[in-house]
């Protein structure tokens, strides 16, 4: 599970606050996996380290000891090289206005990133402000509406405008999306201005020390870092202060903004008076890593070629800096637990002796908590026909020290797996409810999302609320949720083994479904990655 | 499996598979060395992090396998105190002999050994040599018989007498460790080892020179150690010899003459005083043996333990493809997952065993079987309690194998047992055909025998195409890079799982516990049962 401040940091996403005895052999099993994944000695997997590689070996050993097959192109292992990104040096932006040149104080108004994460990025332009940047016809909203952004450098605020179906809100929190917007309409680059509802969260001052730190990419087979897609990308973040001295002049006051915000009433938009002229430097390391696969062959002659993914991040934060104390960030809930429970589904296929209709892919990823990369990246590149994955099911972080009464499955609501996981869920005598912390923004920060974003209906299995949930789970979140304490005592192993017997049963019900798994029509991210069943 | 050089005994020394469509058991198996056999696991030496990631993968297989923790504590592990030490100078070593003062030369007459224990050994004492230091209570072969060394440095030829029966009695006799130990219980101070006639031929005191700062490992008694020490401090050439020996009424020539013709060797005081300093540098090494245990029925009090090693050399010399990485599928990645899926079959049957059985991954034994000796000397359930211990190191899997080699199976009743119970699989009990490479001494049961377990080794034999296949591992495979998984022919990796459980089943349920032969010598090494 990634960090909703690293995202918040790197890529400016988020809106909202965030707030032993006898056991049975299936116990057992779970509790070995975590045992090792966990163990001090893997020294909290962390993708690009050795400690990583050998949880790869693991995952890949454990599949082979399953019955599973090779499911990568050579292998076990998918390679995927990341690049960390990180500026090489503060970037320097220069605002004219005719012959008057306006001071702009790196830190104190704006700082700049990454740009598209090529070793030098200039954009010069003329400045046009599309309020949040946000188009979504359904809500009558278009932000570009009567603006010509052609070659221009795009400000918007940060976030979203208040009242937003949650879905809608959930997409644009990605600042990546809006700018996407911002490319598609010609525009050269992005800046963002941090919006009060930003800054009341996340102040300027609280972010900016950070300007500096690495943004983490996937390489694209040419080498290039997967950020390099972003053809307007988004080159810096613009204080208040600053946004004050990018208004001057302007017929849209900044103060206007402000007001129309805080009113919750439309952001004026517009062209700002003058020229920006920016430039970029980026270092760039590569390093290496992989998703491991393994390949269960369906049996039905036809369905097997269409395969359900069941995936699990399998590398986790690493080992933190201090000289104090435990520095090993173990990651037995995040997400040790949810590679056994993996492992023990296919296990459990292989006891079963029978070979479930479509074909099932076993999904151990690299980079999850880096930005979901490792998923990005077999979505992007899968190693199978692309088109022939017909759903997804991922495992990221089940909280599991608690008895458990019930689950959130997220993403269920929008397609046709919804169905098949609350008829599962009955016949196990598990309830699964609505996600209770719909603000912590789950959907988008696990990879499920990856697939979501390739139109792949998913879901994340989690377990829920009820009984001593709520408060177990909070307690996790709040005490353990990566940090060194994330520790393999925590976990209930009599709900991991319901856990695992659902994710089993769900899993086996997908693959051996007549249907494939489809969008329900209309549905917001169905719409909006053009996936199956949803227009 | 350590090489005979590094473990320096006294006496003369020493194709890829098809793919297959696996069963479940034994892709279980191709699991476990895939994973231990990895590159990632940069060939598993003892005291690197990839080591305490195996010690982490074992005990999570333990787990998985419904054995409980036996290292002591509850935990998996037990920690072993392992140290490397190495010489840290040419230390002295002086001959007086009433005024005059013979300072002996470094590198040519001798040089100082490093000792684990002690970084500085300073000794003056009397030297009395004693030929070989040997007492063997079976033949009655005594060399302390008649002297007196309380207080004094024994000097020794470094080797057994030829005239012992059992050439596994004269390769553990040999040790300079069991000499140290012997000397130590007569009242001796200090050991000085000499070149014998055999050691010269082997392994001569030049090439024993050049080693001489290479660093060892052990495990350390600590310094509150109250057990007797005679640190063997030094080692001697021929011509060093003779020059301890000048001017006493022993002449070496004489007593080179007789080592050389296997004839009794003169023994006696040398009238000589020797001054001596041996420095070294000990340093900690992490390791831990992992050790689970699966409960018997009504014989649970009595254990036989399985034990297979863990570690393999690290990362050295590349060979001609670049690989550097000696992976140890064979040695010993195969053997630990064999005893891994013998656990897994007790709990597959379902049937517990009679008496309890002990899953013992050792560590530290490529650098001479250390893990299993700290074990052995310090084991985890009540001494005398191990009832018998059967090793698996190295299994030769490339080859469909037909018969079987017990190390140490003729001097036990271990061995009817493993013969019996390899009958029942269709594989026979052969003799090892080549007793010359001392294996007997070479691997972890050697640690057990020393402990007065009755014990054996299991390796796979020279039947059908097996002395070939062997042969062939030995001489491409072992302690290489290549020793890699593909090498591995899984059929017969789960017969040979098969077979041990067999054998561990057979030992476990068996009425009466194994009893050492009668007479036999290592029966008579520690006062264990043995047979009318």
């Amino acid at each position: 599970m990634i960090r909703i401040i690293h995202a918040a940091l790197a890529l400016f996403f988020v809106a909202a606050p965030a707030a032993a005895s006898d056991v049975t052999e299936e116990q057992i099993a779970l509790k070995a996996h975590v045992q090792f994944l966990a163990s001090d000695a893997l020294r909290g997997r962390e993708a690009g380290t050795r400690d990583f590689d050998i949880a790869a070996e693991y995952m890949a050993a454990q599949m082979m000891a399953s019955g599973l097959k090779p499911g990568a192109e050579k292998g076990w292992f998918q390679p995927v090289t990341l690049t960390s990104l990180k500026p090489a040096e503060k970037g320097v932006w220069t605002l004219t206005r005719g012959d008057a040149v306006i001071p702009l104080q790196f830190g104190m108004d704006f700082f700049s990133t990454i740009a598209n994460g090529t070793s030098e990025f200039n954009a010069q332009g003329k400045i046009a402000f599309a309020g949040y940047g946000i188009v979504h016809p359904e809500g009558k909203i278009d932000d570009y509406r009567d603006l010509d952004v052609r070659g221009k450098i795009v400000a918007i605020l940060t976030g979203t405008p208040q009242g937003l179906p949650s879905d809608v809100d959930t997409y644009f929190s990605d600042e990546d999306q809006k700018a996407r917007l911002a490319a598609a309409r010609g525009a050269r680059a992005v800046i963002l201005i941090e919006s009060e509802r930003r800054r009341q969260l996340y102040p300027f001052d609280v972010i900016a020390p950070y300007w500096n730190r690495p943004t983490e990419s996937w390489d694209q087979p040419d080498g290039q870092p997967s950020t390099i897609a972003n053809r307007a990308p988004i080159i810096g973040y613009v204080s208040a202060i600053g946004a004050e001295k990018l208004f001057a002049g302007s017929k849209i006051k900044w103060i206007d903004v402000v007001v129309a915000e805080r009113k919750q009433a439309r952001i004026p938009t517009g062209q700002l008076i003058g020229t920006l002229s920016t430039e970029t430097k980026v270092a760039s390391k590569k390093y290496q890593s992989h998703n491991i696969i393994g390949l269960l062959e369906g049996s039905d002659p036809r369905l097997k070629k269409e395969y359900v993914v069941l995936s699990a991040h399998v590398d986790h934060i690493g080992v933190g800096h201090g000289d104090k104390g435990d520095r090993i960030h173990n990651g037995a809930m995040d997400n040790a637990i949810g590679n056994a429970v993996m492992l023990q589904v296919a296990k459990a296929f292989h006891k079963s002796g029978k070979a479930p209709r479509r074909s099932i892919l076993f999904l151990a990823l690299t980079a999850e908590e880096q930005g979901l990369l490792g998923s990005e990246f077999f979505t992007r590149y899968p190693s199978i026909p692309k088109g022939s994955i017909v759903a997804n099911i991922n495992i990221d972080m089940p909280i599991l020290s608690y008895p458990l009464e019930d689950l959130v499955v997220l993403g269920a609501e929008r397609s046709s797996l919804g169905p098949i996981v609350d008829r599962v869920a009955a016949e196990q005598g598990l309830a699964v409810v609505p996600d209770p912390t719909p603000e912590e923004m789950f959907f988008v920060r696990s990879d499920h999302y990856s697939f979501v974003k390739a139109g792949i209906p998913a879901i994340s299995i989690d377990t829920g609320p009820g009984g001593a949930g709520a408060v177990a789970q909070r307690e996790f979140l709040d005490k353990h949720y990566h940090k060194a304490s994330d520790e393999i005592g925590l976990i209930d192993w009599k709900s991991a083994e319901r856990f695992t017997r659902f994710n089993y049963a769900v899993t086996r019900a997908i693959a051996d479904a007549d249907e494939r798994p489809r969008w329900n029509k209309g549905d917001f991210f169905g719409t909006a990655f053009d996936g199956y069943g949803a227009k | 499996m350590i090489r005979a050089l590094l473990l320096a005994t006294t006496l003369l020394a020493a194709t890829p598979v098809a793919a297959q469509d696996l069963s479940p058991d034994a892709t279980a198996l191709k699991a476990h060395v895939a994973f231990l056999a990895s590159d990632a696991m940069q060939g598993r030496k003892t005291g690197t992090a990839e080591l305490a990631i195996a010690e982490q993968y074992i005990a999570a297989q333990m787990i998985a396998a419904g054995l409980k923790p036996a290292g002591g504590n509850g935990s998996w592990l037990q920690p072993v105190p392992l140290v490397s030490f190495q010489s840290a100078d040419h230390g002295s070593l002086i001959v007086k002999r009433g005024a005059s003062a013979t300072p002996l030369e470094w590198g040519v007459d001798y040089f100082a050994r490093g000792n684990p224990d002690q970084a500085r050994v300073a000794l003056s004492a009397p030297v009395v040599f004693v030929g070989y230091g040997v007492v063997d209570k079976t033949s009655g072969h005594d060399d302390y018989k008649g002297l007196d060394v309380r207080g004094k440095i024994v000097a020794v030829i470094r080797d057994a007498p030829r005239t012992l029966q059992s050439s596994d009695a004269r390769a553990h006799l040999s040790q300079p460790d069991v000499q140290a130990q012997t000397a130590a219980e007569k009242g001796a101070v200090g050991v000085i080892l000499i070149e014998g006639d055999t050691r010269n031929r082997v392994f001569p005191f030049a090439a024993a020179k050049a080693r001489w700062d290479r660093p060892s490992m052990t495990w350390s008694h600590g310094t509150a150690s109250t057990t007797p020490n005679a640190p063997a401090f030094a080692y001697l050439s021929f011509a060093g010899a003779k020059k301890l020996f000048a001017g006493s009424k022993l002449n070496w020539d004489n007593v080179l003459a007789a080592d050389r013709a296997g004839k009794p060797l003169p023994r006696g005081p040398l009238g000589a005083t020797v001054d001596a300093v041996a420095n070294s540098t000990i340093t900690k090494v992490a390791g831990n043996n992992v050790v689970g245990v699966l409960e018997g029925t009504d014989l649970k009090n009595e254990y036989v333990a399985i034990s297979a090693h863990f570690d393999h050399v690290g990362v050295g010399e590349p060979n001609e493809q670049g690989d550097a990485i000696y992976n140890g599928a064979l040695d010993n990645a195969a053997g630990t997952g064999a005893m891994l899926e013998v656990a897994k079959r007790f709990q597959a049957e379902g049937k517990k065993p009679r008496r309890s059985i002990l899953f013992i991954a050792v560590t530290a034994e490529e650098v001479g079987l250390v893990g299993s000796d700290y074990y052995a000397a310090n084991p985890t359930v009540p001494k005398g309690s191990i009832v018998a211990n059967v090793n698996l190191d190295m299994p030769i899997l490339t080859f469909p194998f037909e018969d079987l080699v017990a190390i140490g199976a003729d001097h036990s009743s271990v061995g009817q047992v493993v013969a019996a119970a390899a009958a029942s699989e269709g594989v026979k009990v052969v003799p090892d055909p080549t007793p010359e490479e001392n294996f007997f001494v070479r691997t972890d049961h050697y640690s057990f025998v020393k402990a007065g377990v009755p014990s054996v080794s299991l390796d796979l034999g020279p039947g059908g195409p097996g002395a070939a296949a062997n042969k062939d591992f030995i001489d491409k495979h072992y302690h290489q890079p290549s020793d890699e998984i593909g090498l591995i022919d899984w059929t017969q990796g789960l017969r040979f799982v098969k077979l041990n459980y067999a054998i561990a089943r057979a030992l476990a349920d068996a009425d009466t516990r194994p009893v050492w032969n009668k007479g036999d010598f290592f029966g008579t090494l520690a006062k264990e049962p043995t047979g009318k």
